[in-house]
């Protein structure tokens, strides 16, 4: 993340007192420029993120807390956790550990533009549309076990759909995108003069990578895993159409749709939402204060 | 050719053989989804039995689309 501090103008010597002061320490006339985003935050995320939290102390029964001792009371509930988890987690940590090697090898291509295109798609059609596509292509009959079955790879048709892998494979096919987007645009970020001074001196490809380019993508790594994981986390369109949402791809987000829209307990389902944010912030919380611990410099890539 | 030449070759050839094997993947599952649409029945051939616009022409009234389409822009 950038730290994007609003740039002051150097204080003129004509102006007030005052508003010098106020200058020096970065508030000027474009620091009310900051004023429609910040109330679009406020609005848009924090009043309902606030008037959730409010809702989920505030349950139908029992005491402040019924809600979230409800949850963690019930293995149906609280094993939902894990459920999600154990997807999101390894969907996060392939798409970035496919990312890294493809965008070193894609960012010397030239024709990037057409193979980002291509991989922008199953991000702009959307998660449903991707679940539908993979129903019918990796079903028992789709065209990716026809083909396996012909070659003569397979002799039956592999269970890809309505299981847990059916959900992975979608997760990583709008994952994989994004994560490899944002490494790209990282590692192109690096002063190519750097490889090349490794270059010169004698360093193969893998110990230039090792030395040089890694070193100086792990703290961005760090914010990508964190956007990735987020989004992996918060799966719910491929989880019911292409997974088994009764059994083993019953993702947190399904329980809180469900006690939102079937059982109408929207003070249970702020409390579920607020467990899945908490999870969330954890992960996040733990891989930036990993990352701080590490390199930062003025050779960093850039974006990271 | 030394041994670490090979290897950083064959590596470059997994690392596009994946790529390639990716897109593939993507825009044959796009494809499935667009056949999908216009085809008639869709059960155990390589392609559908027929074709036919009757999902869409049924999509468009069933769900009045025209206004959905004006309310959504």
């Amino acid at each position: 993340m950038p730290e994007s501090g609003i740039v002051s103008e150097p204080a003129s010597p004509l102006a007030r007192p005052r508003r010098r002061s106020l200058a020096e320490r970065g508030f000027d006339g474009v620091t009310l420029l900051v004023l429609p985003a910040a109330l679009f935050v406020l609005l848009l995320f924090v009043y309902p993120f606030l008037y959730g939290l409010a809702l989920s102390f505030a349950p139908k029964t029992g005491d402040w807390l019924a809600n979230y001792t409800r949850f963690f009371a019930d293995p149906y509930m609280y094993r939902t956790i894990w459920l999600t988890l154990r997807l999101a987690l390894p969907v996060t940590v392939l798409n970035i550990a496919l990312s890294v090697p493809i965008a070193m090898q894609v960012r010397h291509m030239r024709h990037q533009r057409l193979l980002t295109t291509i991989l922008v798609l199953p991000i702009t059609l959307g998660t449903v549309l991707v679940a539908e596509g993979l129903l019918n292509y990796l079903g028992p009959h789709g065209w990716f076990n026809r083909t396996l079955v012909s070659i003569g790879l397979i002799d039956r048709p592999i269970r890809l759909v309505q299981n847990y892998w059916g959900v992975f494979l979608s997760l990583i096919v709008t994952g994989f995108p994004f994560a490899f987007l944002l490494t790209l645009s990282m590692i192109s970020g690096i002063d190519p003069a750097l490889e090349q001074a490794a270059a010169t001196l004698g360093g193969r490809a893998h110990q230039r990578f090792r030395r040089i380019v890694l070193p100086l993508i792990i703290p961005g790594l760090a914010v990508i895993f964190c956007l990735a994981f987020v989004d992996a986390f918060s799966v719910f369109p491929s989880a019911v159409m292409i997974g088994a949402p009764a059994a083993e791809t019953r993702v947190i987000s399904l329980a809180a749709s469900q006690a939102a829209f079937e059982q109408y307990d929207y003070s249970y389902a702020s409390a579920i939402a607020m467990i899945m944010a908490a999870v969330q912030f954890g992960f996040v919380a733990a891989v930036l204060g990993i990352r701080g611990l590490l390199y930062r410099g003025p050779a960093g890539g850039g974006k990271g | 050719m030394n041994v670490v030449g090979v290897l950083e070759k064959l590596w470059k050839i997994a690392v596009w053989a994946f790529v390639i094997f990716f897109v593939v993947n993507v825009i044959a599952m796009i494809a499935t989804v667009v056949i999908n649409s216009f085809g008639t029945r869709w059960l155990n051939t390589w392609l559908p039995a027929g074709y036919t616009l009757r999902w869409y022409i049924s999509a468009w009234h069933e769900f009045q689309l025209s206004d959905v389409l004006l309310v959504t822009f």
